[in-house]
């Protein structure tokens, strides 16, 4: 489901084309692990991501709220249009580091 | 012409013999008649062709006192060729030839026949009494019985100083009658064996190295033309170890009787052999059926002549394995040359091999019509020709490996190839595709697949397909029966099937309804099940729909509201563009979950929040939707469709909620607040036109308005 590549960052790679409620909450898990085991940047890469819904925004956003108190910094890369619209929808555009 | 020619050279040589018959009582000073062996320190080899006067016994009981008498000497015919030879027969001959001796000194020569298959052969010569001595020889009798142990038949003559004697030789049997003979010095003869044997030995180490080479590489590779070809050349060697005599002085020498039938019966096997290997090598089969058949002609033929050989006539027999080997080096040479030209490229060193082979014949042909000098080339013609053969065919047993690696490696890459686009096409597929054996266990699954059942794909094998299909409830269970039987039929009729099959969540106990089809395949022997499973077909009609109306019901499941909100989105691409359409469903989806999650099943913000932070959420759905006060609520959804707007109208059986609060907050609350809800309302509120609750709470209409721009 993700695949993690370590450098000076940690770059977390999501492997569904379709994330939901099914696997929003074990993504969820396994992205605050991956935060605790690595004092690096978090980049979370969703390339091969077609569309998400307002679960797997809710878990990004708990995300974020984690690596905020824990102290990291996460950035979301490679958001096709559609993606990136559901977060533009959500004035979510803003809120995440997105590149 | 030819007769008055053969008239004079008859006269003449009844005035020789005459002349001849008394020689052993003429002066020693006088010359000595035409056509002596004139014996001389200086040459130590006198070949004995144009020295031989013969005369064909026909009473066949003629003595060395009848035969040397000069009534007979009258009879006796003077050689005109190198290699006298009266062909296969059973008849008696008897010749005769005068030495002078010019050494000087009492010698011992030795008299060779270079026909190691003679029945049998006398030679007298004059002893001190005024009689004759006889020695004998042949290849009736045992090897060691023989004066001079040699593959030929040999025999001592003894020379006295500057005399003159006549020798008789008496050749009998059942056999070729051919009487190559030389006279050799002691020192000239053993010569001739040192030399012999060395070139005889190299010629005999190539096979002995070509066998056990190619057994080795039979055992490495595997290649059936391997074995074939040891075979044949073994019994190819065998043919030339008998032929010239060796097989009887190595192999066999107690067996004279053995010895005598040997040669057709190895022929016959050579050719059986070598007819076997044409067409395991060539693939004749393939290439040229014809010739195919008329190789198993030649097989069939040999085997009746090495039979025959055992039993019949050794005349027949020999002449009959000459004649058959003729005709098998013509189909086999023919057969290499159609499949040369029939583009099978290992073909070409077969064909150099044989024309080797064939040209080793050609210049001992050439050599005995004395076109071509005997010289080392043409006397040993035959072992050049067939060592060259056999390295060659063995090099050509090597090409057509490398071929066949090439082709295979050529082979393994395309596949390789097929399989990476197979497998790339397999797991980056959206639909779930896998195989069953025949109890229907899982044998592998896609990326797809595995994601769905949220295993890894070693587990696969521990998953049985008949356990994924939905009976929760007792309507689910009957379905369920239902498609047990149609599979069953499946398992018997082996025709492919398509059939909608509800399959439980790995992840909440809800169904999921896909299509499935099924297809039996074989592989490597083995039966399996090709299945592919696949979310609710597109529908073929939407591109002609221009409004449509549709009321649906259903119960609490998660899963169903995917599947709900994607069949009713699916038309809309005939008015909207597909991402406008996708943000629809999405939207749809977060509405219609929002009826079951928190009107239906009662679950306020608070208590999905607290559920998603525990991870207990799905527990909660699944609790909720068995209790009693919740489990019979229902979602109705109607949807209309018209060429300027979709409306969607969701009605839950909740007791309703605070819209009002959810409409007035905005997502930038949400996001502020980090809250793990309330974005499903706004997602709808982006996308739809219109998005309007009734006053209680239970019930949204959703309308997106189509314009052009869209």
């Amino acid at each position: 489901m993700l695949s993690i590549e370590v450098k000076d960052a940690v770059t977390i790679t999501i492997n569904l084309k379709m994330v939901n409620i099914h696997y929003s909450r074990e993504i969820l898990q396994q992205l605050e692990d991956v935060a605790r085991e690595h004092e690096k940047k978090i980049i979370l890469n969703l390339e091969n991501v077609d569309s998400l819904d307002s679960s797997t925004i809710t878990m990004l956003v708990e995300f974020y709220g984690y690596c905020k108190e824990i102290g990291r910094e996460f950035m979301l890369i490679n958001l096709n249009p559609f993606v990136k619209k559901t977060f533009e929808m959500l004035h979510l555009a803003k809120f995440f580091n997105i590149v | 012409m030819k007769m008055h020619s053969s008239s004079a050279m008859m006269i003449l040589l009844c005035l020789l013999l005459t002349v001849t018959s008394a020689a052993d009582a003429r002066p020693r000073n006088m010359d000595p008649p035409a056509h002596s062996v004139i014996l001389d320190k200086n040459q130590g080899m006198y070949p004995l062709g144009h020295h031989l006067f013969i005369l064909e016994d026909t009473t066949g009981g003629m003595t060395i006192r009848e035969a040397s008498s000069a009534e007979e000497a009258k009879r006796y015919t003077l050689s005109k060729t190198d290699a006298p030879s009266f062909g296969f027969n059973n008849k008696n001959y008897w010749a005769r030839f005068r030495i002078v001796s010019r050494l000087g000194q009492d010698e011992q020569w030795f008299l060779e026949l270079e026909y190691p298959h003679l029945d049998r052969m006398d030679v007298y010569f004059r002893n001190a009494a005024g009689g004759y001595s006889m020695k004998r020889s042949g290849d009736i009798y045992p090897f060691d019985k023989r004066e001079i142990k040699y593959r030929n038949f040999v025999f001592t003559i003894p020379v006295p100083r500057a005399e003159e004697q006549t020798v008789y030789l008496h050749f009998a049997g059942n056999c070729s009658k051919q009487f190559p003979m030389t006279l050799w010095s002691p020192k000239a003869f053993a010569e001739k064996v040192v030399k012999e044997k060395l070139l005889l030995g190299i010629y005999y180490g190539i096979i002995l190295v070509m066998i056990f080479y190619n057994l080795f590489l039979y055992f490495f590779v595997r290649d059936r033309s391997y074995l074939f070809y040891v075979i044949y050349i073994a019994s190819y060697g065998l043919v030339q170890l008998a032929y010239n005599g060796m097989a009887f002085e190595f192999l066999w020498p107690s067996y004279p009787g053995w010895h005598n039938i040997s040669l057709p019966f190895l022929i016959g096997l050579a050719i059986v052999w070598m007819a076997i290997f044409t067409q395991s090598f060539l693939h004749t089969k393939e290439y040229t059926v014809v010739m195919h058949r008329l190789l198993l002609v030649v097989m069939g033929i040999g085997i009746l002549v090495l039979i025959y050989s055992l039993v019949g006539n050794y005349l027949i027999a020999i002449q009959s394995a000459m004649i058959l080997m003729v005709i098998a080096s013509i189909v086999i040479i023919s057969s290499g040359f159609i499949c040369m030209m029939r583009g099978y490229r290992p073909a070409r060193f077969f064909l150099i091999a044989w024309l080797f082979f064939l040209l080793g014949l050609l210049l001992i042909a050439l050599n005995k019509l004395h076109v071509l000098p005997i010289m080392f080339i043409t006397e040993y013609a035959n072992q050049i020709g067939s060592a060259l053969e056999v390295t060659l065919l063995s090099l050509a047993l090597a090409d057509r490996i490398n071929i066949i690696n090439q082709e295979k490696n050529a082979a393994q890459v395309a596949a390789i190839q097929a399989q990476e686009k197979y497998r790339l096409l397999v797991e980056g597929s959206n639909d779930m595709i896998y195989s069953l054996d025949e109890h229907w266990d899982f044998i592998t699954a896609n990326k797809a697949m595995l994601s769905y059942l949220k295993i890894k794909s070693e587990s696969v094998s521990s998953m049985n397909f008949f356990d994924l299909i939905y009976d929760e409830t007792s309507a689910a269970a009957v379905i369920k029966t239902l498609i047990e039987e149609k599979l069953k039929v499946f398992s018997s009729s082996r025709e492919p099937l398509s059939l909608a099959v509800m399959f439980k969540s790995t992840i909440i106990d809800e169904p999921k309804e896909m299509q499935v089809r099924l297809e039996c395949i074989n592989i490597e022997g083995k039966n399996e099940i090709l299945g592919k499973a696949s979310g609710v077909e597109e529908d073929a009609l939407t591109q002609f729909i221009d409004s449509e109306q549709q009321n649906i019901t259903i119960g609490n499941f998660l899963m169903a509201a995917e599947d709900v909100s994607h069949r009713l989105t699916r038309n809309l691409k005939k008015f909207i563009n597909q991402k406008q359409a996708n943000l629809v469903r999405i939207a749809l989806r977060e509405i219609i979950i929002n009826a079951i999650e928190h009107g239906n099943l009662d679950i306020s913000y608070r208590e999905k929040s607290e559920a998603m932070a525990d991870d207990t959420y799905f527990k909660i759905i699944a609790g909720r939707r068995q209790d009693p006060r919740f489990r019979d609520r229902q979602v109705y959804i109607e949807y209309a469709l018209t060429p300027m707007k979709v409306i969607y109208r969701i009605t839950d059986e909740g007791r309703g909620f605070d819209h009002q609060r959810i409409l007035r907050d905005n997502s930038r609350n949400a996001n502020r607040d980090l809250l793990a809800h309330g974005r499903g309302i706004s997602m709808a509120k982006n996308i739809f036109d219109i998005v309007q609750y009734n006053e209680k709470g239970n019930q949204v209409t959703l309308v997106k308005k189509f314009s052009k721009s869209t």
